[in-house]
This record gives structure tokens, C-alpha cells and sequence, in this order.
């Protein structure tokens, strides 16, 4: 379990927040889709997906967003608060691929009066890349609150 | 091209309420977590998280739009929806190109959530690199049971007819 914690003071602008691979199995990426319940057939059934001009079954978007997203909250630990996902596909990520994921923090800043609901929050925009083998298949920017170590208890 | 009459009145309308099937639940939040192996304590070790300040389980928050998911069977009704009332002539293929998260609440095991869809835009038909169409902005708001806006979910497609 991680339960570290990144507190606020403690981060650079520009520095690296650790990467994972994933195999992305027929299975997986199946389990992904039911799991988000999207049952679109190019997420589960090779021979629809590949009259669709795709080798293999896809990826989902809502499983890959939890892929991106876990990467903020495996770096902050459970302290860390996502509060805005920002979301591109740029290609696809087909079973049998593999799937890396990493990322660095872009922005670091305390939210403003004019910030709606991230006013007075410590927080940190960081932009997490997924590829596969074969180039770039999605990207995020995130917008996380972190603990700053006057909330430390 | 511009927009006809009735596309350009849809603008600014509102859906029914889509109402999530299922309460959220710890059993579908630890079929996420698996398929993500996202291993975050607040959303499945129960003493973590009652030791946290959520004192309880939480949902991850990226899980806003699985919840209203429509079931596959019995296959539902789906609630009138600005968006699938749009003619635009000549495009028929779509492809999400640009999609925001919003977080303001937390989500817990319990929680009913439903949301509404606004239209915000359509634009004109534009080039692109994959064909020519038109790309509509809606805004999903999601509440909880007790009418608070727990996120919001801004999501842009392009509607277009593929380059030949």
C-alpha cells in the first residue's frame, strides 16, 4: 500500500514523479472496460475490433484515465487530492501492447481567490504521458492538492 | 457551414436526469482498483480509510462517470438529451478529442448519483486533419442524494464525416 507523503513545500517544478508499466493483456483490457462498464465491442471482441482497423482489442477511455490518474495519487500517496483530469487520446494501446506510464510536475502554485473551488489549495499540475512500444497513446494534465507540512498532524 | 435554426436552439438546453443503476459500492470499486492496480488505501483498506480524514471508504474520484453507466439489460430508456437531438447535415462518426474532470466532493459507497448534460456548443463545420465536422462541447454536472455537485465533466467531440 502506498502511504507515503509529498508535501507541498517539498516540490520542484520540472521534476519526475516515477513511471509503471502495464502488460495490457486481451484480458485486461476487457476486465478494464467491464470494470468502467463500457461495453463497446472494440473493447472485447478481436474480430469486431480488427474490422474496425484496429489490430487487437482497445483500451477504454475511462481505464485509461485511471491508469494516468493513479500514477498522481501513487506518487502524492492517499493525501493528495485529485481535483481536475485533463484528458487526450493521441493513439491507441491494443492487447498484446505494454503500456508506460510517467510523468513530472509542470506547475506549482496555491490557488487563488479568482480559482473557484481550488482557492486556498496547495496544489500542483502535473502532465502524465502513456505510451506503448509503438509511440504516444494518451496524456493528462492534473491538477492535485497536496498536504503542506502545517497540516501535518 | 453554419448551423440550422433548430441545431442553434438546442444551445444552452439541458437533459433529463440520467440516474445511476446501482448505488456506489465498495464490491465496483474494488473491480476498478484491479483493472487500474491502483493500490490507494482510501478506496479499499476500510481502517485506513475510517483513519483518514474521510473516516470512511471514498470512491476514486476518476470512477464520476462509471457510476451512470446505462445497463446493458434490460437496455434502458435514456432521458431526453439535447445532444442526440442534433441534425448536423453530412457527419455521422464520432471521436471524443478533449475531456475534463472536475472533483468537488467526495463520492462514498451509499451515494445515489445522477447528472445532467448541458449543450454548451457546436461549432461551424471545420477542416481537420481527419475529415470535415463539427465540434460540440456539453458539460455532464453529477450530484449526489443530497443535491450537492460532487463534479462536473467537460467533454469535447468532433462529429464529422471521415476524409475519403
Amino acid at each position: 500500500m502506498p502511504q507515503n507523503t509529498v508535501y507541498w513545500e517539498d516540490v520542484v517544478e520540472g521534476q519526475d514523479i516515477g513511471s509503471y508499466s502495464m502488460e495490457m493483456t486481451a484480458v485486461k483490457i476487457s476486465g478494464g472496460a467491464w470494470a468502467t462498464r463500457d461495453t463497446n465491442p472494440i473493447h472485447h471482441d478481436k474480430d469486431f475490433a480488427q474490422k474496425a482497423q484496429q489490430k487487437n482489442v482497445i483500451v477504454n477511455i475511462m481505464h485509461s484515465e485511471g491508469i494516468l490518474s493513479r500514477l498522481a495519487t501513487d506518487w502524492s500517496g492517499p493525501a493528495g487530492e485529485l481535483k481536475r483530469t485533463r484528458f487526450n487520446i493521441e493513439g491507441n494501446c491494443c492487447a498484446g501492447d505494454t503500456m508506460t506510464v510517467s510523468g513530472s510536475v509542470i506547475r506549482k502554485w496555491a490557488g487563488g481567490e479568482d480559482e473557484g473551488y481550488l482557492a486556498g489549495l496547495h496544489l500542483v499540475e502535473l502532465q502524465v504521458n502513456s505510451v506503448t512500444q509503438d509511440g504516444p497513446f494518451c496524456n493528462a494534465q492534473i491538477i492535485m492538492a497536496l498536504l503542506t507540512k502545517a497540516d501535518k498532524r | 457551414m453554419a448551423l440550422t435554426e433548430k441545431d442553434l436552439a438546442l444551445i444552452g438546453k439541458e437533459s433529463e436526469p440520467f440516474h445511476a443503476p446501482d448505488d456506489v459500492c465498495k464490491c465496483m470499486i474494488r473491480h476498478y482498483c484491479e483493472m487500474m492496480e491502483d493500490a490507494n488505501p482510501l478506496y479499499t483498506d476500510e481502517e485506513f480509510a475510517r483513519n483518514s480524514k474521510y473516516g470512511g471508504i471514498i470512491a476514486p474520484p476518476q470512477m464520476l462517470m462509471v457510476w451512470c453507466m446505462p445497463r446493458m439489460w434490460p437496455f434502458p430508456e435514456f432521458p431526453w438529451l439535447p445532444m442526440a437531438e442534433l441534425d448536423l447535415p453530412g457527419v455521422d462518426t464520432w471521436i471524443a478529442t478533449d475531456m475534463i474532470h472536475e472533483f468537488y466532493k467526495p463520492v462514498r459507497p451509499g451515494d445515489k448519483l445522477h447528472y445532467i448534460m448541458k449543450l454548451d456548443k457546436v461549432s461551424d463545420l471545420k477542416r481537420t486533419r481527419i475529415g470535415e465536422g463539427h465540434f460540440i462541447t456539453t458539460t455532464q454536472t453529477y450530484y449526489n442524494q443530497n443535491g450537492e455537485v460532487v463534479g462536473r465533466e467537460i467533454r469535447t467531440v468532433l462529429k464529422y464525416k471521415p476524409n475519403e
